[in-house]
């Protein structure tokens, strides 16, 4: 079924020669709206003086950039570690909640719903006031990482379990007629489908663990964004080097989000193509 | 002992009232910025709809923490002094709000087409289509969606610890400094968070099954 709003397309009939000149209008009133926040912004840059070309400086600086550099390696590390570890994690936990065994399916509820709505922040804090204490001791690195995993994993744990419900119904009951074992359905049936759809889904969940990797600047991680803040407090030049580690972050996440978007047509297109 | 405890627990009351603040009127703004972000990209205004589209693509990938410290340690740089409270809440409200923009986007795509064609053809205009038919519908619709922007709210705005608001896990780390009292203070505040969204949650599927009796 089509939908007047579907995507992008808005919803608006072709317009006449009154509404043409209507929006003629607004595209230019809001055009000069646009023009002026953006003039001001710059003003109220300028009139402090931070748009003096010595303020950017850091960027032609190697051994700022190297700095930086760093960072954004810590960030990439941290997030693929924490990737590489929730992913599997987050299958396992579908797995136990989808059993059929109450001992194992109300546990792994119990931890999926308590640690899905628990704030990042506070079990970073945990891992690392009270990790020594208990004898849980690793790097920081790896603290940071172990607790991206305990809060991401969750939500993998969701998504994968609710692509695993989609699965058909009659695609299960005519592979147990086949004489399958229930093991063997999820092995072969249910799992590998519900990652094929939900791998878009899965994949938009790396954007969120590099965000939440940005979390190491609270805990004193050398990530790009605590790596922007010495460097900050090193020239002084605060705004500028956030402004420019934002937008790295953002084309980071950008391309994780365009080749989730990628995956997304591509699953769309096998399952049209499959019989 | 006993007026150190009485001193505990209001400083925890008090970060946990801090926290909720933080959320609801984040939530609130956000659910504003989305609506309004939602309307200008199904507008026909061509700049409207690249602002909307830019908006969304900046604001959900910008990490919070990343767009928290622009405004609370940056703005001033530039003249511009938010009390921190008003920046904590905006910088939740900017993220949130793309969030909640493209669930309600979603949302509008279960809006028949019939019912904009006949709202069109009874001659209503492009606000009062989109206030009177597509919005409402859309919300409805989009209500488990927003339930997790709720979430996601919640959860970020414990982030405002970071950068110096004394919330739930601020407080709990001044107690914890003082009197150590370790996991059951931390186990405590992570209850209540856990708590707020299994209650966001169940509100959801209330509203989401009164709305659609009617």
């Amino acid at each position: 079924m089509e939908s007047n709003v579907n995507r992008d397309r808005p919803l608006f009939d072709p317009p006449g020669p009154r509404a043409r000149r209507r929006i003629r209008t607004l595209n230019a009133v809001s055009g000069a709206g646009i023009a002026i926040v953006l003039g001001v912004t710059l003003w109220a840059f300028a009139a402090r003086g931070q748009l003096a070309p010595d303020r950017w400086s850091f960027l032609t600086d190697g051994a700022m950039l190297q700095f930086l550099g760093v960072g954004l390696v810590n960030t990439l590390a941290c997030a693929s570690a924490a990737a590489l570890l929730s992913f599997p994690l987050g299958v396992a936990l579908a797995l136990c909640r989808h059993s059929r065994h109450m001992w194992l399916a109300r546990p792994a509820a119990l931890w999926i719903e308590v640690f899905r709505s628990v704030p990042l922040l506070l079990v970073i804090l945990v891992a690392l006031t009270l990790g020594p204490s208990l004898g849980f001791n690793p790097s920081l690195f790896w603290k940071l990482v172990l607790a991206i995993v305990l809060c991401v994993s969750p939500v993998v744990a969701e998504v994968v379990r609710a692509g695993m419900r989609a699965v058909p119904r009659g695609q299960i009951e005519a592979a147990t007629a086949l004489g399958l074992r229930p093991a063997a359905v999820k092995r072969l049936l249910i799992v590998p489908q519900a990652l094929r759809m939900m791998a878009p889904a899965l994949l938009s969940q790396l954007v969120a663990i590099v965000k939440d990797s940005t979390l190491g600047y609270a805990v004193g991680f050398p990530e790009l964004l605590k790596q922007s803040q010495t460097l900050s407090a090193f020239t002084g030049h605060l705004i500028q080097v956030t402004l420019v580690v934002s937008v790295m972050f953002v084309l980071l996440n950008l391309a994780l989000s365009r080749i989730a978007g990628r995956v997304a047509q591509r699953a769309r297109s096998t399952a049209h193509a499959a019989p | 002992m006993e007026s150190t405890w009485g001193a505990d627990l209001s400083g925890l009351v008090n970060g946990l009232l801090t926290a909720l603040t933080l959320t609801v009127v984040g939530f609130a703004a956000a659910l504003v910025l989305g609506l309004l972000a939602a309307a200008c990209r199904v507008s026909p205004v061509r700049p409207l709809r690249a602002v909307g589209t830019l908006y969304v693509e900046l604001f959900r990938n910008i990490p919070l923490l990343c767009l928290l410290v622009l405004i609370v340690f940056g703005l001033p740089d530039v003249g511009v002094l938010l009390p921190l409270t008003i920046a904590v809440v905006s910088a939740l409200a900017a993220v949130n709000g793309a969030f909640a923009c493209e669930a309600i986007r979603s949302g509008m795509n279960a809006v028949p087409a019939g019912a904009i064609d006949a709202a069109r053809s009874l001659g209503l205009g492009y606000g009062a289509t989109l206030r009177l038919i597509v919005f409402p519908v859309a919300l409805r619709r989009s209500l488990q969606p927003l339930v997790n922007v709720f979430i996601s709210t919640l959860l970020g705005s414990s982030l405002a610890s970071a950068v110096g608001v004394v919330d739930l896990i601020g407080a709990a780390q001044i107690i914890n400094l003082r009197e150590a009292w370790g996991l059951a203070l931390f186990a405590a505040a992570a209850g209540v968070y856990v708590a707020i969204a299994l209650g966001a949650g169940a509100l959801g599927i209330v509203l989401e099954r009164r709305w659609s009796r009617t």
